[in-house]
C-alpha cells in the first residue's frame, strides 16, 4: 500500500514535472533557480524508503518536505545515502539552503554550487611547441602557449585563458575584433575559416611632408585603399633603408658600427595578432587562441613599411566600428572590440581622443599596446582615455624589459621574454602564435609559407599583451554582450592579480625619460595588475544580474519555478554529456 | 650711436646668415595635416575649401578619415612657415575644430 502511494506520488510527479517543463517555454527570462543538497536525518518521518525506485523515493521526499515548508519544490537525483538535490523557485541556493536547514528532519541543506573543469585546448602547440632542435635553431617553445594556461608559482603571468574557455557563452553569435595592422595572411590555416573580409586603408605612397607620388611602394598592392586586407609584407631591404632618396629612407634600425641602416625582414605582425585573438581552436592544427571559437578577426590593414599614418589608423578605426569613412564602403560587420598593437611617441592628439571617446560611446573597445621603448612614457594611443592600454610583464610577472609604462595603461599581459639571451639558445617564454615564411614577400601555405613562430622566431612585444586583453575583452562580450567599454576595463582591472614583488629588483617609476628596465611593476606604472581572464570572464557574467538573488519566499508554481524546471530538465542531458559539469 | 647699434645689427644678422648658411637647407616643403571640420562634411571639396580659404594657400584633398576628419597637403616653405599655417587653421575655430600633423605610427619591435 505504502509502495503505491509512493508510486501515485511518483507519477504525479512526474506529470507535473513534464507539463511543467512544458509550460516553461512561456517563464520569464531571469527567473530565480534555487539548487541545494539535503540530507534527511536518518530516523525522519520524511524519508519513503519503501518507493519502488530510487527516483520515486526522491521524488516523494521532496514533495513531503515541500508540504512541511509550504512551497513548491521538485526533486533531483540521489547524491549518497538520505541525500539527495532539490529544486526550488523563487530564491536563491542559499536562501533555501537556509530555510530548509531549519526543519527538525534536516541534517544538512547546502547549495548545490557549480564545479567547472577547464577544457584544455587539444591544438598540438598548446601544450608544446615542436622538439626543439639546436642544431638547426628550431623548434619549442617547450612551454608551448604557457600564457594561455593557469598560472604557476614559476609562470605567474598566466593569463589562465583555459578557465575563461569553460563559461559558457550567452549566444552563438561570434564577437567581431578589429586588428589594426600590417594586414594578414589569409591563406593560414589556423586562420583561414575565422576571419572577415576587412579593408586596406593604406594609401598612395607619399612623403613625410605630405606629398603624393602616384606609386605603391608602401602598400605593395598597386593601389590605395581597397577591399583587399592583405599583409603583402612591410620588409626592407638594407638598400631601401640606406637610399637618401627614397621612401625608406631611415626606416630601420641604425647600425652605428657600420654607419648603415639595416635591412628588416618583414614582419607578418598582423597575422601574429590575429593568430592570438582568433587561431581556430581545437581544429587539431596548431595553436589555441584566447578567443577561440567566439570570435571572428577582422583585419584592418593600417600598416605596411615603414609604419603607417594616423590618418589611415584612424580611418582604419571609424571604419572598423562601422562609422562612415567618405569614399569607403561601410563595414558590414562592425568590430565590437579593436585591436591597436601599435603607436607612437607623444601625448593623446585632439584625433585620437575624439575618435576614441566616440568609439568607446558606441560601445566599442579599443585595446592599444603600451609600446617597446623600455620604460618610456606609453605611446599613443595606449595613452589616451578610453583606451585600455597594455603593459608587458615577464613570465615570472615583473615588467618585461622593453615594455613602456605609465598611469594611463589599465592592466598587464604577457608579452614574451626569453630567460636566455643568446640568439643560439631557444627563447623561454616567447608568444607563439601565427606567421609567414617569407622574408620580404609572402609565401603560400600551398608552399609552406604559413608557419607558426617558435623559440628562435620568436614573437615577443607589448604588440602581443594587447591581443591578449582584446582576446579576453571578446569572451567577456560573449557571455555578456552588452557590457559597456567602461564595463569592460573595470571589470579587466578590478579582476586583474597583483603584481608580485621581487626582493633586489627595482619598483619600476615614473617615466622620466630614461630608460627602465626589467622592475616590479607597480599600478601607477603598469596598470591595476595582470590579466586574469578567467576571473574577468566570470566576473563579466555577474556583471548587471544583481548578485543572483532575488530574495523572499515564494510558495507559489509561478513562473519562476518553472524556468527552474525547464533549466533542470535541460541540464540533467547536459551534465550528462560533460562528464561533471554542473547545470547552470 | 644710431649708426654703431645699426651696423652692430647688421653685423649680428650677417653672423646668424653665416651661421644658417652652414646648416643643411630646410627641407619642409609642405605638410599633411588631419583637420576636423566645425561642420562635418563628405565632399573633399568643401573640405579643401574651407581650409584653403582659412591657411590662405592652395590645400590638396588626400584622404578621409570620418565626416568630421580628413588629411590634406598644405605647401609650406620651411619649419616656420608650417607652424604659422598650422596656427592660421587653429585660429579659425568656426570652421576648423582642431588641427594637427599626420604622424607616422610604427609597430616597434624590442
Amino acid at each position: 500500500m505504502k509502495s503505491n502511494v509512493s508510486r501515485l506520488a511518483g507519477a504525479l510527479a512526474l506529470s507535473l514535472f513534464a507539463s511543467l517543463a512544458a509550460a516553461a517555454v512561456d517563464a520569464p527570462a531571469g527567473a530565480q533557480s534555487a539548487r541545494v543538497i539535503v540530507k534527511f536525518k536518518a530516523d525522519s518521518g520524511l524519508l519513503r524508503k519503501q518507493a519502488a525506485s530510487a527516483g520515486d523515493r526522491h521524488a516523494a521526499q521532496a514533495q513531503a518536505l515541500a508540504a512541511r515548508v509550504g512551497f513548491a519544490m521538485a526533486a533531483g537525483r540521489g547524491v549518497g545515502e538520505n541525500t539527495q538535490v532539490m529544486f526550488a523557485s523563487g530564491m536563491s541556493s542559499a536562501a533555501l539552503a537556509e530555510r530548509l536547514s531549519k526543519e527538525k528532519d534536516i541534517e544538512y541543506a547546502v547549495p548545490d554550487r557549480r564545479k567547472t573543469r577547464a577544457v584544455a585546448a587539444s591544438d598540438p602547440l598548446y601544450a608544446a611547441g615542436p622538439a626543439v632542435n639546436q642544431a638547426n635553431l628550431s623548434g619549442g617553445p617547450v612551454a608551448g602557449q604557457w600564457y594561455l594556461r593557469a598560472p604557476t608559482s614559476a609562470v605567474r603571468s598566466a593569463i589562465n585563458a583555459e578557465a575563461a574557455w569553460d563559461v559558457p557563452a550567452a549566444t552563438a553569435t561570434p564577437v567581431v575584433v578589429a586588428v589594426l595592422d600590417t594586414g594578414v595572411r589569409k591563406d593560414h590555416p589556423d586562420l583561414a575559416g575565422k576571419l572577415l573580409d576587412g579593408y586596406d586603408m593604406v594609401g598612395e605612397d607619399k612623403t613625410d611632408q605630405g606629398q603624393l607620388l602616384g606609386t605603391f611602394l608602401t602598400s605593395k598592392d598597386g593601389d590605395g585603399r581597397d577591399a583587399d586586407a592583405s599583409d603583402m609584407g612591410d620588409g626592407i631591404t638594407a638598400a631601401e633603408a640606406n637610399d637618401s632618396a627614397g621612401l625608406f629612407y631611415q626606416c630601420t634600425t641604425f647600425d652605428s658600427t657600420t654607419g648603415k641602416y639595416l635591412e628588416e625582414l618583414s614582419s607578418w605582425h598582423g597575422t601574429q595578432v590575429s593568430g592570438i585573438i582568433g587561431a581556430a581552436t581545437d581544429n587539431g592544427i596548431g595553436m589555441a587562441s584566447v578567443g577561440r571559437e567566439r570570435v571572428r578577426v577582422l583585419p584592418v590593414r593600417v600598416l605596411a613599411k615603414c609604419g603607417g599614418w594616423d590618418s589611415d589608423i584612424i580611418a582604419g578605426m571609424n571604419w572598423a566600428a562601422g562609422v562612415t569613412v567618405p569614399g569607403v564602403p561601410d563595414n558590414p560587420a562592425p568590430a565590437k572590440v579593436l585591436n591597436l598593437s601599435l603607436g607612437g611617441t607623444g601625448s593623446c592628439s585632439a584625433a585620437y581622443q575624439s575618435t576614441v571617446s566616440a568609439l568607446n560611446a558606441r560601445g566599442v573597445v579599443v585595446v592599444a599596446s603600451a609600446g617597446n621603448g623600455s620604460g618610456h612614457a606609453a605611446s599613443e594611443p595606449a595613452n589616451c582615455a578610453g583606451v585600455i592600454g597594455v603593459a608587458g610583464v615577464r613570465h615570472e610577472g615583473d615588467k618585461v624589459g622593453y615594455s613602456d609604462i605609465g598611469p594611463e595603461l589599465s592592466i598587464a599581459a604577457p608579452a614574451g621574454n626569453c630567460v636566455n639571451t643568446s640568439g643560439s639558445l631557444p627563447c623561454l617564454y616567447p608568444i607563439l602564435t601565427t606567421a609567414n615564411s617569407g622574408d620580404f614577400n609572402p609565401v603560400s601555405n600551398a608552399n609552406g609559407g604559413s608557419i607558426y613562430t617558435d623559440a628562435y622566431n620568436a614573437t615577443i612585444g607589448t604588440s602581443f599583451s594587447a591581443p591578449l586583453v582584446a582576446g579576453t575583452a571578446a569572451l567577456m562580450l560573449s557571455v555578456k554582450p552588452d557590457l559597456t567599454p567602461a564595463q569592460i576595463r573595470q571589470v579587466l582591472m578590478s579582476t586583474a592579480r597583483a603584481f608580485p614583488v621581487y626582493i633586489g629588483t627595482a619598483d619600476c617609476h615614473a617615466p622620466d625619460g630614461n630608460a627602465q628596465s626589467q622592475c616590479n611593476c607597480t599600478t601607477s606604472t603598469c596598470g591595476a595588475g595582470m590579466l586574469d581572464a578567467s576571473a574577468a570572464v566570470r566576473a563579466a557574467a555577474n556583471v548587471g544580474s544583481g548578485g543572483g538573488s532575488s530574495g523572499g519566499g515564494g510558495g507559489a508554481l509561478g513562473a519562476g519555478w518553472l524556468a527552474a524546471l525547464a533549466l533542470a530538465v535541460a541540464a540533467l542531458g547536459w551534465r550528462r554529456g560533460r562528464q561533471g559539469t554542473e547545470a547552470p | 650711436m644710431l649708426a654703431l647699434a645699426r651696423s652692430a645689427s647688421l653685423c649680428l644678422a650677417a653672423l646668424a646668415l653665416a651661421a644658417c648658411a652652414a646648416e643643411p637647407l630646410p627641407s619642409v616643403t609642405g605638410m599633411s595635416v588631419l583637420v576636423k571640420l566645425a561642420q562635418p562634411s563628405a565632399d573633399p571639396a568643401i573640405v579643401t575649401a574651407q581650409v584653403g580659404a582659412a591657411a590662405g594657400r592652395p590645400v590638396r584633398y588626400l584622404a578621409a578619415m570620418s565626416e568630421a576628419w580628413h588629411s590634406v597637403y598644405l605647401r609650406c616653405e620651411g619649419a616656420a612657415d608650417c607652424d604659422v599655417l598650422l596656427q592660421r587653421l587653429r585660429a579659425d575655430s568656426a570652421h576648423i575644430a582642431a588641427v594637427q600633423r599626420d604622424e607616422r605610427k610604427r609597430i616597434v619591435s624590442p
